[in-house]
């Protein structure tokens, strides 16, 4: 009765090599969707491929731009990863990026004091704007069970205009910059012509987000509060405590990533400090899963498709093709995690009936 | 095969990740009778029943009705041809009403109507079948016994020559599992067929006419109920003689273990879940909380093991007053929870066996040491905790939990939780769902607990296993004790109208 | 017209783009599917309403043209989140992305050019003559009447007095349910996410044919993710949906006023007032349920956000 050949069927838990195995081929399967579009547009695909490759990895000055542009979305990324661990959603990281930027703009601008000293405390000022930021939606979610995906994202649009608000009126430079403040006075100090030490950050929370999270009690609980939080909560953890600790963590990473912007990379309070790149950690924190070493890679390979949009603007190709392309491809990827649950097994034969 | 068969099944196969739950099943269903599909838990009964229903797609077989072979690749299919299930878990939408229950996905249903009309067509349908529903009641706040009368109706108006029913008896008390049968033989006599899917010897042996019984996924035999006897299905059910009751030891102590008085909670959308209720569990002693589910059972485990609050009322163990303390607090007091939903409650499903297992111990050395956890210690404490348990196929303590059995997840979750419970150990419908010998082996680790000394709050459904096991019987009806009975001189039938309300606290004559 | 009355005509229309993305958004959810793609299918309506106004100038051909993209879209985003089950936060997350980027990119050449098809204010005979009221009220585009009448009534009666609503309801509470009595939830899953893609291009068509009628780089300006809010504090109800738009179309009107009359408040006050607001309404929303002693998942889609598998055991 039954055909020949194989069918699908689902099982009880995900093989994560097939999920990967899966994202890659769609992150592919995207790219090439998207070249053949272009191409049918009239954009020689190959050759600008060609080129965004020369720009991000021909010279020196490439692979710093890349960096520069990686080092932030591989932040975000972490911070987003951090709450995934306890099944929340931040999609808020650039709004906690931007009130870490404006809490460090605010004591680099306001207070004065020694270097070293000063870099320390916009540090603690960032991290805490951040976590602050990030604190409204924790609440809201772990004690009111509004979701934190909604928040989130309404307090970066509230967190844009502020930053908007602060950088073209309160805080503006009035002379130089008609759309940032005046130059932050303190500076992240530089390891190269083009690099400061700021790209070294997100290797550090890295390390520790994985000794925390992968030995600690801490870690412990929370990933066991993530995989069932009622679990959690009969074996003697406090659900909801957590729930807002860990947004204001992540939080704290998004702000401190906001002031290594404002004491790095730009100097100045200015709306392009977010930019969007917590959504592209969004991005890199869903395929990468649940490995830190690969948030780290797709971070950069992420950041090298913003790098290529950006250079190849006089080609035709502009970071508004990048959100598109990176759209197509967290859509093909996001069948990873389906495809983990199945597995192709043979038909069997029908037995007669007796 | 017989043209009269209102369904007949052939050489039904179907699998599950590796597991076979049915092999090449034949099975026949006549107008007029009562067929029982008799078998453990895990022997395939339900898988059966859902193939038949359209719910699960066989891997191989024909189904054929009278009008002709059906491949029922949905409900819908099946519906159509006539045969309909009322499922275990009923499958109703709980913010709905009756009457929107009973008229969705409905053919019959007008295409534009209001709650009123919805309303009215439902109280003529309740007449006409005569089972009685409340049409206007969102089915939350509806009885089981409601709900499953619902569930019936449900099947029927849709034209339903074949009724199937899943274990439809677990959740009623006595008296209406008595309004289930006459409902049952009604349909029977009137030429429709009834599939009674269940793991009770006596019951299956008074409702039936035919039962077939299941095991290992396989037709054991077909008998005719009028020409066998409940040991002869007990031996086709389990492949060996029944094992002898298990053993009971000392008398329970004096010393109190937990306290319970005045305790009123709310449950969900804020309804009275428990009103007043006082009760003690002794050292060394079982105590069974029957009652049909809904009635307060969970909120009483959530309150005496500090997940949830008590508005009124104290809790305490062993003198010490704990009522909405945190439930590290209770832990701390020897307190261990086996829940009524394991992989609700119990276990991180995505989580290892190892991260499982240290629950109750993570914090604390050995395993704790600064703040992190020592994974050699972790490894080497659950490999100790898994052989304990008689865990099999955790082989691999890195692999998720969610790939054990369910009665191995269940070894595990009892072991885990008796072994801290130095004082009191609650354990909700802890055999539910369970082959016989991973049955055992919790009842057994429950018994064990009582001899050691420790108190053991029990709630449950089943009559049969309360009154094997525990002490003295308490019923809860509605958020309130109905009743007290000690097990040596327990009237089944008195603790049966206690369970539908019957009996009032103050020993008022039976009103049902 | 008094400032009180311009100000109201302002609001009227502000809200439309709440009210029929978030009635999209609203029947979705009512069937158990998130859709967080809310935005980007209102940018691609708006972007397909300035492109087709190129080459036509009936507002009615542009605003179907948008209507159809945003349905494509809503096609792809059932295609993931329904038929292939991808979790629907990934699903919605990436139509936004892919949305946002074409609209921009297909929109750049177009940005701040005036839009030649727009529609024309529809006066109501009787009504409009009215005083201060009629022009404000009853003098509107053709959507505005759609948005607070027609489309509010004809969901009402769907979802809450026909078969096919109760099958609509009844999928998002409970699938298995709704599988088990014979409904097809991919069906009518697949069904309401067209429809939220066709309204919410109708909301973003709506701004480049009436409201705002030149195109801007992001034209949904996050709208969409008030109109998700929106269905959460209109506790899943079409009429207070319609509240929910007027009070959003209220605040942005608030602002315009506030520069027209040259108060002297900082403009950051107003341009986040209506997300501020929005974050207060849901927790406002959450304590009275609390009061109430009942939790927002109770009154939530009890299916909301989860694929549905007939064979999960």
């Amino acid at each position: 009765m039954s055909r020949p050949g194989f069918r699908l069927q689902r099982r009880t838990t995900a093989a994560r090599h097939q999920a990967a195995a899966v994202k890659v081929v769609g992150a592919l399967a995207a790219l090439l969707l998207a070249g053949i579009v272009l191409q049918l547009s009239g954009r020689p695909t190959l050759d600008l491929a060609s080129a965004a490759l020369d720009y991000n990895l021909g010279d020196w000055f490439g692979i710093e731009e890349t960096l520069l542009l990686a080092a932030p979305i591989v932040l975000g990324a972490l911070a987003v990863y951090l709450c995934f661990r306890i099944r929340l959603w931040n999609i808020g990281i650039d709004g906690q990026m931007s009130m870490g930027a404006v809490a460090s703009a605010a004591v680099g601008l306001h207070v004065d004091g020694p270097e070293a000293l000063m870099l320390a405390a916009m540090v603690v000022a960032g991290a805490l704007g951040g976590a602050l930021w990030a604190l409204i939606p924790g609440v809201l979610r772990a004690y009111f069970q509004i979701n934190e995906i909604i928040t989130t994202l309404l307090l970066n649009l509230v967190a844009l205009q502020i930053v908007v608000y602060l950088s073209v009126t309160a805080w503006a430079d009035g002379g130089v910059s008609l759309r940032s403040t005046s130059p932050i006075p303190y500076e992240v100090p530089m390891l190269s012509a083009g690099l400061d030490v700021g790209v070294l950050v997100p290797l550090l929370v890295a390390g520790v987000l994985a000794l925390v999270l992968g030995r600690s009690r801490w870690g412990y609980e929370t990933t066991i509060i993530g995989a069932n939080a009622r679990a959690g909560e009969a074996a003697g953890m406090s659900v909801r405590r957590r729930i807002v600790l860990v947004m204001m963590a992540s939080g704290a990473i998004a702000g401190l990533s906001g002031m290594l912007q404002v004491a790095g990379r730009l100097h100045v309070l200015s709306e392009d400090v977010a930019a969007n790149t917590g959504l592209y950690g969004f991005i890199v924190a869903a395929l990468a899963g649940a490995s830190i070493v690969a948030i780290i890679v797709v971070g950069v390979l992420i950041a090298m498709l913003l790098h290529s949009g950006i250079s190849l603007a006089t080609d035709g190709v502009s970071t508004d093709v990048v959100v598109a392309v990176y759209g197509l491809i967290l859509l093909l990827a996001s069948l990873g995690e389906v495809a983990a649950r199945y597995r192709l097994i043979p038909r069997r034969r029908s037995r007669p009936a007796e | 095969m017989s043209d009269a068969a209102l369904l007949a099944a052939e050489g039904i196969s179907k699998s599950f990740d590796q597991t076979l739950a049915l092999d090449g099943v034949d099975l026949k269903l006549d107008p007029g009778e009562v067929h029982a599909l008799l078998g453990e838990n895990g022997a395939g009964k339900t898988t059966l029943a859902n193939v038949l229903a359209g719910i699960y797609r066989p891997d191989a077989g024909v189904i054929r009705t009278p009008g002709g072979v059906v491949s029922a690749q949905s409900p819908r299919e099946a519906i159509a041809a006539g045969v309909g299930m009322v499922h275990q878990h009923f499958r109703l939408a709980e913010a709905l009403t009756g009457a929107e229950n009973l008229h969705l996905g409905w053919s019959d249903t007008p295409r534009f109507a209001g709650p009123r009309l919805l309303a009215e067509r439902t109280d003529r349908i309740c007449e006409e079948y005569g089972l009685k529903v409340d049409a206007r009641l969102p089915v939350w706040q509806m009885s089981v016994g409601e709900r499953q009368r619902l569930e019936i109706l449900r099947v029927l108006v849709r034209g339903a020559r074949v009724l199937m029913l899943d274990e439809p008896t677990a959740v009623l008390t006595p008296t209406e599992v008595d309004g289930l049968f006459d409902a049952l033989r009604k349909l029977a006599a009137a030429g429709r067929s009834v599939l009674f899917v269940s793991h009770k010897l006596n019951e299956v042996l008074e409702i039936s006419d035919r039962i077939t019984v299941l095991r290992g996924g396989r037709v054991e035999a077909t008998r005719s109920a009028a020409s066998t006897t409940a040991a002869e299905l007990a031996r086709l059910m389990t492949g060996h003689e029944t094992p002898p009751g298990a053993p009971r030891g000392a008398r329970p102590g004096d010393a109190a273990v937990l306290e319970v008085e005045g305790v009123s909670v709310r449950g969900s959308h804020g309804r009275r879940a428990l009103a007043g209720v006082s009760f003690a569990v002794q050292e060394g002693e079982i105590l069974g909380i029957a009652g049909v589910s809904g009635n307060g059972q969970t909120e009483l485990a959530e309150v005496v093991t500090g997940l949830r609050t008590p508005e009124e009322g104290s809790v305490s163990v062993d003198g010490e007053q704990l009522g909405g303390a945190s439930p590290r607090r209770f832990a701390a007091a020897g307190v261990g929870y086996i829940p009524a939903d394991r992989m609700a409650t119990a276990l991180a499903g995505s989580c290892s066996v190892l991260e499982n297992a240290i629950v109750r111990d993570y914090d604390r050395p050995p395993l704790a040491r600064y703040g992190m956890i020592d994974r050699g210690a972790a490894r080497r404490f659950t490999a100790e905790l898994v052989a304990e348990a008689g865990v099999r196929g955790a082989d691999d303590i890195g692999a998720p939990v969610s790939i054990l059995s369910g009665g191995n997840q269940q070894k595990l979750v009892a072991h885990r939780e008796a072994r801290m419970a130095r004082r009191l150990l609650v354990a909700c419908l802890p055999t539910r769902g369970l082959d016989v010998a991973a049955a055992h082996a919790i009842r057994n680790k429950l018994l064990e607990r009582r001899g050691a000394g420790a108190g053991v709050l029990l709630i449950s459904e089943d009559l049969d296993e309360l009154l094997e096991l525990s002490d003295r019987v308490l019923v809860l009806y509605e958020g309130a004790i109905a009743g007290e009975f000690s097990a040596g001189g327990a009237d089944r039938d008195r603790i049966g109208i206690a369970m539908g309300g019957g009996l009032r606290p103050a020993g008022a004559p039976a009103a049902a | 017209m008094s400032v009180f009355f311009s100000s109201l005509d302002i609001a009227v229309q502000a809200g439309v783009v709440i009210i029929l993305a978030g009635m999209g958004e609203l029947l979705l959810e009512r069937t158990g599917v998130m859709n967080l793609g809310i935005e980007g299918m209102i940018s691609i309506g708006a972007v397909a309403a300035v492109l087709m106004a190129t080459v036509s100038s009936e507002p009615v051909v542009c605003l179907l043209v948008a209507v159809g993209a945003g349905m494509a879209v809503g096609a792809v985003f059932a295609l993931f989140a329904v038929v292939l089950r991808v979790n629907q936060v990934l699903a919605g997350l990436a139509i936004f992305l892919l949305c946002i980027g074409l609209t921009n990119e297909l929109g750049a050449d177009y940005s701040n050019v005036p839009v030649k098809a727009t529609f024309d204010d529809l006066a109501l005979p009787g009504l409009s003559s009215i005083p201060e009221i009629g022009p404000a009220l009853f003098d509107q585009p053709i959507l505005v009447y759609v948005a607070y009448v027609v489309l509010p009534c004809v969901v009402w009666l769907v979802l809450f007095r026909s078969r096919h609503g109760l099958n609509v309801r009844a999928v998002g509470e409970n699938p298995a349910a709704a599988d088990a009595a014979g409904i097809s939830v991919m069906r009518i899953r697949t069904a309401y996410c067209l429809v939220a893609g066709g309204l919410a291009a109708a909301a973003g068509a709506y701004l480049m044919l009436s409201l705002t009628p030149s195109f801007s780089l992001n034209p949904a300006g996050g709208r969409g993710w008030v109109a998700l809010a929106a269905v959460i504090f209109a506790a899943w109800l079409p009429w207070r949906l319609v509240a929910a738009g007027l009070l959003f179309g209220g605040l942005t009107s608030l602002g315009l006023t506030a520069q027209a009359q040259g108060w002297n408040i900082p403009t950051v006050i107003f341009a986040v007032l209506p997300y501020v607001v929005t974050i207060a309404l849901m927790f406002l929303i959450a304590l009275r349920l609390r009061l109430q002693r009942l939790e927002l998942r109770e009154v939530a889609p009890a299916a909301l956000a989860t694929p549905y598998y007939r064979e999960e055991r």
